[in-house]
């Protein structure tokens, strides 16, 4: 085979193992060098065709008061619902934005969110998530707050268990975090 | 010279058939053996021995599998990951190395190299529990696979990509309410590669597929963002009819014709036949305007020779006969003529065809 078919199949097959690598990259990194921290959550067990059991998490800290809020993210929350459902400045405040809660260890060693804002903190743990800011008018002076954490995979049909486990309580999920990036490692009944 | 390897049937033929030219004076001695003599008989396994090697090759992939399967939540992320990537470089290497020896074996090869490329991408993700849809998984895997596609020219792993970029542009567009920009710009190099292969048919009919899908989501997407769209539905079916319009006109390789044209009259029915209805335009006139400008075009395809176009008018018939007839007319009368419009038009068909009339025109 020719040097330039040869050079053609090489960069090919190098084509899967790039992405596969690309993939990786930011979960491995925060899994050997990220800080471990413990939220709590609320597992709901449903199923996956392609990835397999897993359970959802519905996580305490996706849910934020006003008040934690910085000045700024208040200002572009929505104060009523729009008239129309025509493309207008109104509807750019219901569109999703990132957003970096900062995270702090109560006494029991759980973290909860101190503040989030709109710019990403230069120090500190902290987790990057969407705000949805259609919520603040759902429930009273709260909004909801998405981040990448949001299921776990377990071994398979052990889902339903979990759940039924964490149905009198709440369970708490052991993440690794580094700069506003978390790879989920346990989640366990409280 | 090399000589040419071929089975030991197919010698022999060779040697009986170049025996009797000798005899019949059309060759020379010398000619049929030097005829002969550029053939060799290519040394086959017994199809026993071959039925046992390849038996046992599944026996042991499968054993390997289950003890992966049945160890995997036992193994750690490390020992997962050198295992998936492993396994990829190690088949896809294979398939490499016996692609001459081997054809079609290095080609079996691949398409398991594709199957555990998608495979790792998914079980990466459950590793590291990654969030969100799978709609991302399934356009990584198109990318990665489409370079294979090209290298090999196959039809088979570029309709499977095709495939994996619809869905990803269906779930994509669903969930997030964005065009999949990703799959129109591989529009372009598929239609490249559709080109260095001389034009696949399925491979063409795919890619028209996916560029229809493309269609009706930016015109579900436009219809979403601008107006109320229960009231404008009419565009996402017009916009298919179009594009049906355009696939029936634009100028395709002949050896295409048959095809393009069949996909483009399904396109024109299916989109015309969900134009045809009251609700759908939400306007009296434009929806009569539309059904007689319709069947009239059906008349015009008919008279150009078209039989794939009298099915559809007399599907057309039908549906404004049981629409108009359903509620007034007794229902084993509305069968009846039902069957009559049916038999009059296998009548029509076989009487254009008999005459000439190509299926797509």
């Amino acid at each position: 085979m020719n040097k330039p078919k040869q050079i053609k199949r090489w960069i090919v097959y190098s084509i899967p193992f790039l992405f596969l690598a690309g993939m990786s990259v930011k979960p491995i990194a925060t899994v050997v060098s990220g800080e471990i921290i413990t939220l709590h959550t609320q597992p709901i067990d449903p199923r996956d065709l392609f990835r397999g059991d897993h359970v959802l998490l519905d996580l305490e800290i996706e849910t934020v008061p006003y008040q934690k809020l910085s000045k700024a993210i208040q200002e572009r929350l929505p104060d009523s619902e729009p008239e129309s459902s025509k493309i207008s400045d109104e509807e750019q405040s219901w569109e999703k934005f990132e957003v970096y809660s900062i995270l702090k260890e109560k006494e029991n060693g759980i973290y909860e969110v101190e503040a989030v804002k709109l710019t990403k903190p230069e120090t500190g743990i902290f987790l990057k998530g969407e705000l949805e800011p259609w919520t603040a008018l759902e429930k009273e002076k709260v909004v909801t707050i998405q981040y990448d954490i949001d299921r776990y995979f377990v071994p398979e049909n052990t889902g339903k268990e979990l759940e039924k486990q964490s149905n009198a309580g709440k369970a708490l999920v052991k993440a690794k975090v580094k700069d506003g990036y978390a790879v989920v490692q346990e989640v366990v009944p409280e | 010279m090399e000589k040419r390897k071929i089975g030991k049937e197919q010698y022999q033929w060779q040697s009986k058939e170049i025996e009797h030219f000798i005899e019949t004076g059309i060759l020379k001695k010398e000619q049929g053996k030097e005829i002969l003599g550029s053939y060799e008989i290519e040394q086959k396994q017994s199809l026993f021995l071959r039925f046992v090697l390849s038996f046992g090759a599944i026996l042991l992939g499968l054993g390997v599998l289950s003890f992966i399967a049945s160890n995997w939540a036992e193994m750690s992320n490390v020992w997962k990951y050198v295992l998936l990537l492993s396994s990829l470089a190690i088949t896809f290497g294979v398939a490499w190395r016996i692609e001459i020896e081997h054809p079609k074996t290095s080609r079996a090869l691949h398409y398991l190299g594709i199957l555990i490329y998608g495979a790792s991408i998914f079980l990466i993700g459950q590793m590291f529990h990654f969030s969100g849809e799978n709609y991302q998984a399934f356009l990584i895997w198109a990318l990665g696979s489409l370079g294979v596609g090209y290298l090999l020219k196959d039809k088979w792993i570029l309709l499977f990509v095709i495939g994996l970029l619809i869905s990803y542009s269906i779930d994509f567009s669903v969930m997030t309410s964005t065009f999949p920009m990703p799959t129109l710009l591989l529009i372009l190099p598929l239609v490249y590669i559709n080109y260095e292969m001389k034009w696949s048919r399925l491979v063409t009919i795919a890619t028209n597929l996916l560029a229809l899908t493309l269609t009706y989501i930016s015109v579900a997407l436009l219809l979403e963002k601008t107006t109320h769209h229960s009231e404008s539905f009419y565009w996402l079916f017009l916009a298919g009819f179009i594009f049906g319009l355009v696939l029936l006109l634009a100028p395709v390789p002949k050896h295409l014709e048959l095809w393009i044209r069949l996909q483009a009259n399904v396109i024109l029915a299916v989109n015309g036949f969900v134009l045809t209805f009251e609700d759908v335009w939400g306007n009296e006139m434009a929806f009569i305007a539309f059904s007689l400008g319709y069947m009239l075009f059906v008349f015009i395809l008919i008279k150009r020779g078209s039989l794939i176009n009298i099915l559809i008018l007399s599907g057309l018939v039908l549906r404004f006969y049981v629409d108009i007839s359903f509620d007034f007319m007794p229902k084993s009368l509305i069968f009846i003529v039902a069957g009559l419009v049916l038999l009059i038009t296998g009548y029509f068909f076989e009487k254009k065809r008999r005459k000439g009339g190509g299926l797509h025109e």
